[in-house]
Protein backbone atom coordinates (compact mmCIF):
# COMPACT_ATOMS: atom_id res chain seq x y z
CA UNK A 1 0.00 0.00 0.00
CA UNK A 2 1.57 3.35 -0.94
CA UNK A 3 1.09 6.52 0.48
CA UNK A 4 -0.45 9.14 -1.91
CA UNK A 5 1.13 12.63 -0.63
CA UNK A 6 -0.23 13.94 -3.91
CA UNK A 7 2.03 16.21 -6.26
CA UNK A 8 5.12 18.17 -4.48
CA UNK A 9 4.11 21.99 -4.36
CA UNK A 10 6.16 24.35 -6.09
CA UNK A 11 9.09 26.14 -4.58
CA UNK A 12 8.14 29.60 -3.74
CA UNK A 13 10.46 32.76 -3.62
CA UNK A 14 10.43 34.64 -0.10
CA UNK A 15 8.06 37.24 -0.39
CA UNK A 16 10.10 40.38 0.64
CA UNK A 17 7.04 42.70 1.33
CA UNK A 18 5.93 41.96 4.70
CA UNK A 19 9.79 42.42 6.15
CA UNK A 20 9.14 46.26 4.65
CA UNK A 21 5.97 46.45 5.87
CA UNK A 22 7.51 45.69 9.05
CA UNK A 23 10.62 47.45 9.24
CA UNK A 24 8.37 50.76 8.11
CA UNK A 25 6.23 50.30 10.90
CA UNK A 26 9.32 49.98 13.18
CA UNK A 27 10.58 53.37 11.64
CA UNK A 28 6.88 55.00 12.16
CA UNK A 29 6.77 53.56 15.70
CA UNK A 30 10.48 55.15 16.73
CA UNK A 31 9.41 58.44 15.41
CA UNK A 32 6.43 58.91 16.68
CA UNK A 33 8.41 57.16 21.00
CA UNK A 34 11.70 59.30 20.20
CA UNK A 35 12.40 62.43 21.38
CA UNK A 36 14.76 64.81 18.83
CA UNK A 37 15.14 67.47 21.19
CA UNK A 38 17.23 66.96 23.72
CA UNK A 39 16.92 68.56 27.29
CA UNK A 40 19.70 71.28 28.06
CA UNK A 41 20.33 72.98 31.88
CA UNK A 42 21.53 75.49 33.72
CA UNK A 43 22.97 74.95 36.58
CA UNK A 44 21.84 76.90 39.67
CA UNK A 45 22.57 76.10 43.78
CA UNK A 46 19.84 75.57 46.44
CA UNK A 47 21.70 78.24 48.81
CA UNK A 48 23.58 75.00 50.78
CA UNK A 49 26.94 74.27 50.79
CA UNK A 50 27.87 76.67 48.04
CA UNK A 51 27.18 79.78 49.83
CA UNK A 52 29.13 79.36 52.98
CA UNK A 53 32.33 80.84 51.78
CA UNK A 54 29.92 84.27 51.34
CA UNK A 55 32.65 87.26 51.03
CA UNK A 56 32.77 90.37 49.39
CA UNK A 57 30.23 93.34 48.76
CA UNK A 58 26.43 92.28 48.80
CA UNK A 59 25.57 91.11 45.14
CA UNK A 60 21.86 90.29 45.37
CA UNK A 61 19.84 90.36 41.79
CA UNK A 62 16.33 91.17 42.32
CA UNK A 63 14.82 89.45 39.12
CA UNK A 64 10.89 90.99 38.42
CA UNK A 65 8.99 90.52 35.38
CA UNK A 66 10.05 93.41 33.59
CA UNK A 67 13.12 94.47 35.55
CA UNK A 68 15.81 94.21 36.67
CA UNK A 69 17.39 95.32 40.56
CA UNK A 70 21.02 94.90 41.50
CA UNK A 71 21.16 95.98 44.85
CA UNK A 72 18.31 97.95 44.57
CA UNK A 73 19.15 99.89 41.44
CA UNK A 74 17.21 99.18 38.56
CA UNK A 75 20.25 97.68 35.75
CA UNK A 76 19.50 97.12 32.63
CA UNK A 77 19.74 93.52 31.22
CA UNK A 78 23.34 93.99 28.64
CA UNK A 79 24.73 96.05 31.86
CA UNK A 80 23.98 93.52 34.35
CA UNK A 81 26.74 91.16 34.32
CA UNK A 82 29.53 93.87 33.53
CA UNK A 83 28.22 95.51 36.54
CA UNK A 84 28.73 92.17 38.83
CA UNK A 85 31.63 92.13 37.90
CA UNK A 86 32.93 94.70 39.33
CA UNK A 87 31.63 93.39 42.63
CA UNK A 88 32.92 89.60 42.19
CA UNK A 89 36.97 88.26 43.23
CA UNK A 90 36.35 85.70 41.01
CA UNK A 91 33.54 84.00 38.43
CA UNK A 92 32.95 81.34 41.19
CA UNK A 93 31.75 83.79 43.82
CA UNK A 94 27.72 83.46 45.07
CA UNK A 95 25.28 85.50 43.25
CA UNK A 96 22.00 85.23 45.20
CA UNK A 97 19.16 85.65 42.45
CA UNK A 98 15.95 86.57 44.50
CA UNK A 99 12.42 86.49 42.45
CA UNK A 100 9.76 88.85 42.90
CA UNK A 101 5.94 87.69 42.52
CA UNK A 102 4.58 88.63 38.98
CA UNK A 103 8.18 86.86 37.47
CA UNK A 104 7.73 83.51 36.26
CA UNK A 105 10.36 80.99 35.41
CA UNK A 106 10.95 82.31 31.83
CA UNK A 107 12.15 85.45 33.76
CA UNK A 108 14.26 83.92 36.20
CA UNK A 109 15.94 81.68 33.10
CA UNK A 110 17.01 84.34 30.82
CA UNK A 111 18.95 86.21 34.00
CA UNK A 112 20.15 82.99 35.09
CA UNK A 113 21.36 82.08 31.18
CA UNK A 114 22.98 85.76 30.98
CA UNK A 115 25.04 85.03 34.10
CA UNK A 116 25.97 81.76 32.86
CA UNK A 117 27.18 82.93 29.60
CA UNK A 118 29.51 85.78 31.66
CA UNK A 119 30.87 82.63 33.37
CA UNK A 120 29.12 83.03 36.61
CA UNK A 121 29.27 79.78 38.25
CA UNK A 122 27.91 80.70 42.04
CA UNK A 123 24.63 81.41 41.18
CA UNK A 124 21.92 81.02 44.36
CA UNK A 125 17.85 81.54 44.00
CA UNK A 126 16.36 82.37 47.31
CA UNK A 127 12.86 82.72 48.30
CA UNK B 1 22.76 49.53 -46.02
CA UNK B 2 23.62 47.08 -43.53
CA UNK B 3 21.50 45.74 -40.86
CA UNK B 4 22.24 47.16 -36.95
CA UNK B 5 22.33 44.16 -35.09
CA UNK B 6 21.03 44.88 -31.67
CA UNK B 7 21.54 41.65 -29.99
CA UNK B 8 18.86 39.56 -28.63
CA UNK B 9 16.20 41.52 -26.03
CA UNK B 10 17.09 41.24 -22.72
CA UNK B 11 15.46 38.97 -20.27
CA UNK B 12 12.44 40.81 -18.44
CA UNK B 13 12.63 40.70 -14.73
CA UNK B 14 8.92 39.63 -13.24
CA UNK B 15 9.99 40.82 -9.74
CA UNK B 16 10.50 44.52 -9.20
CA UNK B 17 13.91 45.71 -7.46
CA UNK B 18 12.99 45.77 -4.27
CA UNK B 19 16.15 45.07 -2.41
CA UNK B 20 17.39 48.78 -2.64
CA UNK B 21 14.35 50.05 -0.84
CA UNK B 22 15.03 47.62 2.38
CA UNK B 23 18.27 48.92 2.51
CA UNK B 24 16.60 52.52 2.44
CA UNK B 25 14.54 51.56 5.17
CA UNK B 26 17.16 49.72 7.43
CA UNK B 27 19.12 53.08 6.96
CA UNK B 28 16.72 55.33 7.93
CA UNK B 29 15.77 53.13 10.87
CA UNK B 30 18.67 52.72 12.32
CA UNK B 31 19.61 56.85 12.23
CA UNK B 32 16.33 57.19 13.69
CA UNK B 33 17.33 54.93 16.41
CA UNK B 34 20.81 56.52 16.72
CA UNK B 35 19.53 60.38 16.81
CA UNK B 36 16.63 59.56 19.02
CA UNK B 37 16.23 59.73 22.94
CA UNK B 38 14.12 57.39 24.54
CA UNK B 39 12.88 58.51 27.90
CA UNK B 40 9.85 57.99 29.94
CA UNK B 41 6.98 59.96 29.14
CA UNK B 42 6.08 63.09 30.96
CA UNK B 43 3.49 62.81 33.33
CA UNK B 44 2.35 66.16 32.15
CA UNK B 45 3.40 69.07 29.60
CA UNK B 46 5.15 71.24 30.56
CA UNK B 47 6.82 73.62 28.17
CA UNK B 48 10.93 74.27 29.41
CA UNK B 49 12.27 77.94 29.65
CA UNK B 50 14.55 78.44 26.74
CA UNK B 51 18.32 79.27 26.59
CA UNK B 52 20.82 79.00 24.36
CA UNK B 53 22.95 76.59 27.14
CA UNK B 54 24.03 73.33 25.39
CA UNK B 55 25.00 71.01 28.04
CA UNK B 56 22.86 68.24 27.96
CA UNK B 57 20.62 67.85 31.43
CA UNK B 58 20.95 64.39 32.89
CA UNK B 59 17.87 61.66 32.79
CA UNK B 60 18.07 60.02 36.19
CA UNK B 61 16.41 62.23 38.23
CA UNK B 62 13.93 64.48 36.93
CA UNK B 63 11.16 66.53 38.92
CA UNK B 64 8.35 67.77 36.81
CA UNK B 65 6.32 70.88 38.10
CA UNK B 66 3.60 72.10 36.00
CA UNK B 67 3.07 76.11 35.51
CA UNK B 68 0.60 75.70 38.42
CA UNK B 69 2.83 74.37 40.93
CA UNK B 70 1.77 70.45 40.51
CA UNK B 71 4.87 68.21 41.06
CA UNK B 72 6.20 64.42 40.40
CA UNK B 73 8.59 62.64 40.52
CA UNK B 74 9.11 59.11 39.76
CA UNK B 75 5.65 59.09 38.73
CA UNK B 76 4.76 60.08 42.78
CA UNK B 77 2.41 63.12 42.50
CA UNK B 78 1.68 65.52 45.63
CA UNK B 79 3.86 67.94 47.10
CA UNK B 80 4.32 65.61 49.91
CA UNK B 81 4.72 62.88 48.93
CA UNK B 82 7.58 63.88 46.89
CA UNK B 83 9.56 65.48 49.41
CA UNK B 84 9.23 62.18 51.45
CA UNK B 85 10.65 60.49 48.29
CA UNK B 86 12.92 62.61 47.80
CA UNK B 87 14.16 63.00 51.32
CA UNK B 88 14.22 59.18 51.55
CA UNK B 89 16.74 59.45 48.27
CA UNK B 90 19.21 61.76 50.27
CA UNK B 91 19.02 60.31 53.32
CA UNK B 92 20.10 61.90 56.74
CA UNK B 93 23.65 62.55 55.52
CA UNK B 94 22.43 64.66 52.54
CA UNK B 95 22.94 63.85 48.88
CA UNK B 96 26.42 66.41 48.70
CA UNK B 97 27.40 67.87 45.53
CA UNK B 98 27.28 64.95 43.46
CA UNK B 99 23.32 64.08 43.75
CA UNK B 100 22.25 66.60 40.87
CA UNK B 101 18.43 66.80 40.40
CA UNK B 102 16.79 68.10 37.17
CA UNK B 103 14.01 70.26 37.61
CA UNK B 104 11.92 70.53 34.11
CA UNK B 105 9.62 72.91 35.13
CA UNK B 106 7.22 74.83 33.08
CA UNK B 107 8.57 78.22 31.87
CA UNK B 108 5.18 80.14 33.58
CA UNK B 109 5.71 78.82 36.41
CA UNK B 110 5.74 81.38 39.30
CA UNK B 111 9.34 82.30 40.16
CA UNK B 112 8.83 82.62 44.12
CA UNK B 113 7.26 79.01 43.96
CA UNK B 114 9.99 78.30 42.40
CA UNK B 115 12.40 79.73 44.55
CA UNK B 116 10.42 78.10 47.78
CA UNK B 117 10.73 74.57 46.28
CA UNK B 118 14.60 75.25 45.73
CA UNK B 119 14.78 75.74 49.76
CA UNK B 120 12.87 72.91 50.36
CA UNK B 121 14.62 71.11 47.88
CA UNK B 122 17.95 72.08 50.12
CA UNK B 123 16.34 71.38 53.54
CA UNK B 124 16.10 67.65 52.04
CA UNK B 125 19.67 67.43 51.02
CA UNK B 126 20.28 68.93 47.75
CA UNK B 127 22.94 71.41 47.15
CA UNK B 128 22.82 71.69 43.30
CA UNK B 129 19.69 71.47 41.04
CA UNK B 130 19.49 72.34 37.12
CA UNK B 131 16.71 73.62 35.68
CA UNK B 132 16.29 71.74 32.33
CA UNK B 133 15.80 74.01 29.16
CA UNK B 134 15.40 73.84 25.76
CA UNK B 135 17.03 75.44 22.80
CA UNK B 136 15.15 78.25 21.00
Amino acid sequence: MSLDLGTAPLRRRLSLTPMIDIVFLLIVFFMLAAGFSPDMRLNVSTGGAGVTGYSGPPRLVDIHADKILLNGIETPRPELADALSRLVEGREDAIVLRANAPARLGDLTRVIDLLTAAGFTGLVLVE
Amino acid sequence: MTMLDLGTPPPTRPRERILPMINVAFLLLIMVVMLAEFTAPAPFDVIPPESAREDRAGREMVLFIRADGAMNFRGVAGEETVFAKLAAICGSAGCGPDAVLSIKADQDLSGVVFARVLGRLQSVGFDRVEIVTVLP
